[in-house]
């Protein structure tokens, strides 16, 4: 068994000899130390055998002292299989590129993930990480962790702790921001109108009133005012020189606040018919491809279903998208007039909900019902009057904090 | 001779043949083959010719002095000079 693996690995040639005295031949060869075995004789004057290939070469005077013809049926063994694949240039070139091709592409980072971030915006964190060096399509070999950390912790205040991790082509950073309790803030300023109203409530705390109950506003008026005149008398009776404060307080005022919505008399919806196509597309970065054509449906709708193909943790730029299309079938159907009103009155009312303050009380309200008969539609308009805090802290232009020295209360 | 207690086939290129369940046999110190068919094969010795038959019978391999038939073994007839 070894001998044969030895014949495999030096290479062997199955020759068939053609002659009256094949017999002699195969004797000369044994004596000639020629190793020869697996031999059969299909016919009295045709021999097959296995020699050796470096022996092939010996052969010659024994066939012209024998008189029979020699051919080779088949080459066997290693060399002749290196042989063949180095003859197959091009297979062997692509071979070596694309495994090279996969080599110079998983020493490059291609993917940087940030994880952890609460107030801190993605795009910081990628800047301030590119300057260190660490950006898709940088080097594996080049990007230090160490530096980009520390790179991180001393660009970003509001960073407590970062790590980066490199998975393949993946560069995990890690984050956990710093929690900062909120500073008060004591730059000096007015405190205006954020919306207009009619003031029902003052509760001033600092500044000057310059305002009444029952007076309009319009929106940025100002309502309490941090520049205090000069006459004012402070607690030890005497008169107080002029100086800015931070104006605040409570000021309620009623606002309106009003939406619309409307309501088709018809209602269209869609229903499947049971009928239904998959489409595989092949997404590489940003190019589509798709396998097989498209349904032939003139209404439908799509599932899609995106696989991500993974190699070690890492995602590779090429995504699987399962496409489904079923087809369906448009149907209208009329509903009633009071149906109409009350979808209309909902989505005037959803509409509200997004515009109205936060904290604030409806304190009347007014629904007002349009039937469009010519657009086959109901509208609907619905009004509030909420009260509310319409107080809004301005900082006075061009204030700067050298001026901070002058803050004070009263 | 035997006093020496040589091998006597290396000594004096006798043949040694050595059956195996009649299946395969082998052959040590031949002279080369005479005749090859399947149902026959004819070896040179030192002693005269060997005749093997049987049926379906190869040199499954020859070397130098070694000899190995593969096949179903009937016979073996030893020293018939023809």
């Amino acid at each position: 068994m070894l001998l044969r693996a030895w014949f495999y690995l030096s290479g062997y040639v199955i020759i068939m000899v053609k002659g009256t005295d094949v017999d002699g031949f195969l004797s000369s060869l044994a004596k000639e130390r020629i190793h020869v075995w697996e031999t059969g004789k299909p016919s009295g004057n045709v021999l097959i055998a296995r020699i050796q290939a470096g022996a092939f070469g010996r052969l010659r005077p024994i066939v012209r002292r024998h008189r029979v013809t020699v051919e080779i049926v088949r080459k066997v063994g290693l060399p002749f299989l290196v042989g063949r694949i180095l003859s197959r240039k091009i297979l062997l070139v692509g071979l070596v590129a694309s495994l090279s091709v996969v080599y110079f592409i998983s020493s490059y980072v291609w993917f940087v993930r940030v994880e952890g971030l609460q107030t801190i915006s993605e795009e910081i964190v990628l800047e301030c990480v590119r300057e260190a060096g660490l950006s898709p399509g940088a080097p594996r070999a080049r990007v230090n962790t160490d530096t980009v950390v520390h790179h991180l912790m001393t660009q970003v205040d509001k960073l407590a702790w970062a790590g980066v991790e490199i998975r393949g082509t993946l560069a995990l950073v890690k984050v956990v921001e710093k929690v900062i309790p909120p500073v008060e803030e004591n730059k000096p300023g007015d405190l205006v109108a954020k919306v207009g109203g009619i003031i029902s409530h003052i509760i001033p705390f600092a500044g000057d009133v310059l305002v009444s109950e029952g007076q309009t506003v319009s929106k940025g008026q100002v309502l309490i005012s941090g520049d205090l005149p000069g006459a004012t008398i402070g607690p030890d009776g005497r008169e107080m020189p002029p100086m800015k404060v931070r104006a605040s307080g409570i000021v309620k005022a009623r606002t309106w606040y009003e939406a619309y919505g409307e309501a088709s008399h018809r209602v269209v919806y869609r229903e499947r018919t049971g009928s239904s196509k998959r489409v595989l597309e092949v997404q590489v970065g940003n190019l589509r491809f798709t396998l097989g054509r498209k349904p032939p449906f003139t209404d439908f709708v799509v599932e899609e279903k995106v696989s991500t193909l993974h190699w070690q943790q890492t995602e590779l730029p090429v995504r699987v998208v399962e496409k489904i299309y079923f087809e369906t079938v448009k149907f209208e159907e009329l509903i009633t007039p009071g149906e109409a009103e009350r979808i209309a009155v909902d989505r005037a009312w959803d509409e509200l909900a997004e515009l109205l303050p936060t904290g604030a009380v409806v304190a009347d309200r007014q629904v007002t019902v349009m039937p469009v008969e010519e657009e086959g539609l109901t509208r609907a308009k619905v009004l509030v009057e909420v009260i509310e805090d319409i107080g809004e802290f301005q900082p006075f232009a061009g204030n700067s904090d050298s001026s901070e020295e002058e803050t004070g209360q009263i | 001779m035997s006093a020496l207690e040589l091998p006597q086939d290396v000594f004096l290129d006798l043949p040694k043949v050595t059956i195996i369940g009649g299946i395969q046999l082998h052959m040590a110190n031949h002279h080369g083959v005479l005749e090859y068919t399947p149902e026959r094969i004819r070896i040179a010795t030192g002693q005269g010719t060997i005749v093997v038959s049987g049926a379906g019978l190869k040199i499954a391999s020859i070397y130098r002095a070694e000899l190995v038939i593969d096949g179903k073994v009937y016979s073996v007839e030893i020293g018939t000079g023809e």
